[in-house]
């Protein structure tokens, strides 16, 4: 066995690897210098998202109740809640009628469906 | 017509595999038996390790014809003999031969993977790159064990996590190891939540593993698209032997990352990487006959294989460690870990181990970084060994 190769082919693998990742790497924060604008983190979802609605309509064949949203929802999210409530509670098959009298975000944080996506997405272990 | 009744049925006897079969032709259905239990029932890479295990089945039974190694081995091949006497999976083997059906298995997996977090913080090549280290370390290890060295490049390239580039560097370099260095890459594959946290565990402090890591910034459709150019000119230019996996890994991504051509993208990562899939999953599994599978270099071989896997983790968890100094622990090691490919599943991991110390701590995308740059790595390392001694 030729070891002088042997070492000779582990430094030069390393190094072309160290070297071609390297370079990307440059290229790449250079990339995002020119094309990805300041590299500034997300701005917070609030700011971006109107103002919340103060009302939402009910699901159809409902009297109307009133919904009140937290400032942090706006009408569609409330509206969407509102019609899956009243699609769990028609399957349910109470009967019985209601009102949905607010929308309350209950914790801050990571919401519900991201957690739900991570408990996904490490669901194997 | 009594004796020819006789006779036909004594020649069918004769001829079939009960009356030929030999106790390691039935120790390989057995293996090939628990592989597909595995597959099936623990769902370890069912995609490919079920196609494998049948093809190992098929190609241990006697007198079938279906597959002839021997007309692969040795310096050419008479493809006028393959195709005039070869079985069906003799055909197919063309395309692992040919070196056709990784580079389009890469197509698939590029219009499958979103590059955004390797763009977003591209520091995470430097995790990627350390995970080669395993490769390299196997390299020597197998030498040392008596491989040649173009043997030894192929059980090195185990450590680099990612099958269809051990499949091209192997049926290049030594294609009498493919069914071995297959079987072993597939089972590590699958047994990463396994191997993965124990080194994890004792290279990091409870405070490291800790870290949480800022939020990665927004990456433009631009940059996305820019990337797999980016990328190919790069890798392409400096080790052209990685082409057909880099060149077709990037060229899924640029298709996926343009959103103009759907239905190309479509069909890559559904019907072709199916097709592929099967393809490659059953001829590879046939590669393990029994007199080449049941030898004392599987042994070796799946020695080495975890080795390299072992050492690759703990290159990138090591260099994540180095990395959390330099930048006054605002990097979490355990996402280095992730650097040795093994795409979504070493990243998972990280998000597993990371989750154990805090469980509102969110390491997956920061993981998938070095995950994504641990393919271009590895296929990096493989066109080097494939220069050194293709």
């Amino acid at each position: 066995m030729d070891w002088i190769t042997a070492w000779g082919t582990v430094l030069t693998g390393l190094v072309v690897v160290f070297v071609a990742l390297g370079l990307l790497i440059l290229l790449l924060t250079i990339m995002g210098k020119v094309l990805g604008g300041t590299g500034k983190k997300p701005a917070p979802a609030k700011a971006a998202a109107p103002k919340a609605a103060p009302a939402a309509p009910a699901p159809a064949k409902k009297p109307a109740p009133v919904v009140t949203a937290a400032d942090d929802i706006d009408g569609e999210i409330a509206a969407a809640i509102t019609a899956a409530l009243a699609v769990i509670l028609a399957e349910e098959g109470s009967g019985k009628s209601y009102v949905v009298k607010s929308v309350k975000r209950v914790r801050s944080g990571k919401g519900a469906w991201g957690q739900a996506g991570l408990a996904e997405n490490v669901r194997p272990f | 017509m009594f004796e020819v009744l006789i006779d036909s049925v004594k020649n069918i006897a004769l001829a079939s595999g009960f009356a030929n079969v030999n106790w390691q032709q039935l120790v390989m259905i057995v293996i090939s038996c628990a592989l597909a239990y595995l597959a099936i029932a623990k769902g370890y890479e069912p995609l490919l390790l079920l196609p494998i295990a049948f093809g190992m089945m098929l190609t241990n039974i006697p007198n079938n014809g279906l597959f002839h190694m021997e007309f692969y081995i040795g310096n050419s091949i008479d493809y006028g003999t393959v195709l005039h006497d070869g079985g069906l999976l003799d055909i197919l083997y063309l395309g692992v031969k040919l070196g056709l059906y990784p580079p389009l298995i890469f197509l698939g997996i590029g219009t499958m993977t979103d590059f955004g977090p390797l763009i977003a913080n591209p520091k995470s090549f430097l995790l990627g790159a350390a995970a080669q280290l395993g490769i390299f370390i196997a390299f020597i290890g197998a030498l040392l064990l008596g491989f040649t060295p173009e043997e030894a490049s192929s059980i090195g390239i185990i450590g680099g996590a990612d099958g269809p580039t051990a499949i091209l560097v192997t049926k290049t370099l030594a294609p009498h190891l493919l069914g071995s260095i297959a079987v072993a890459a597939y089972s590590y594959m699958a047994l990463v939540p396994v191997i993965q946290p124990p080194i994890m565990k004792a290279l990091t402090t409870k405070k490291e593993r800790a870290v949480r890591m800022d939020t990665l910034r927004p990456v433009s459709r631009t940059e996305k698209i820019v990337f797999p150019i980016v990328v190919t000119l790069v890798v392409c230019f400096l080790v052209p032997d990685a082409t057909p996996l880099i060149g077709m890994l990037m060229l899924g991504n640029l298709m996926k990352e343009s959103g103009v051509v759907d239905r190309l993208v479509k069909t890559a990562q559904n019907e072709l990487m199916n097709i592929i899939t099967i393809c490659l999953g059953v001829t590879v599994g046939a590669t393990a006959r029994y007199d080449y599978f049941l030898t004392a270099k599987t042994l070796g071989i799946l020695f080495m294989g975890l080795a390299a896997f072992c050492i690759g983790t703990a290159g990138g968890v090591l260099l994540g460690k180095l990395m959390y100094v330099l930048s006054g622990g605002k990097i979490n090691p355990l996402i280095g870990s992730a650097g040795v490919s093994a795409v979504p599943m070493a990243a998972r991991v990280s998000q597993k181990v990371g989750s154990e110390e805090d469980p509102t701590n969110f390491l997956l995308m920061h993981a998938m970084g070095p995950n994504v740059a641990g393919v271009i790595g590895s296929a990096v390392a493989a066109g080097v060994l494939l220069s050194i001694y293709g």
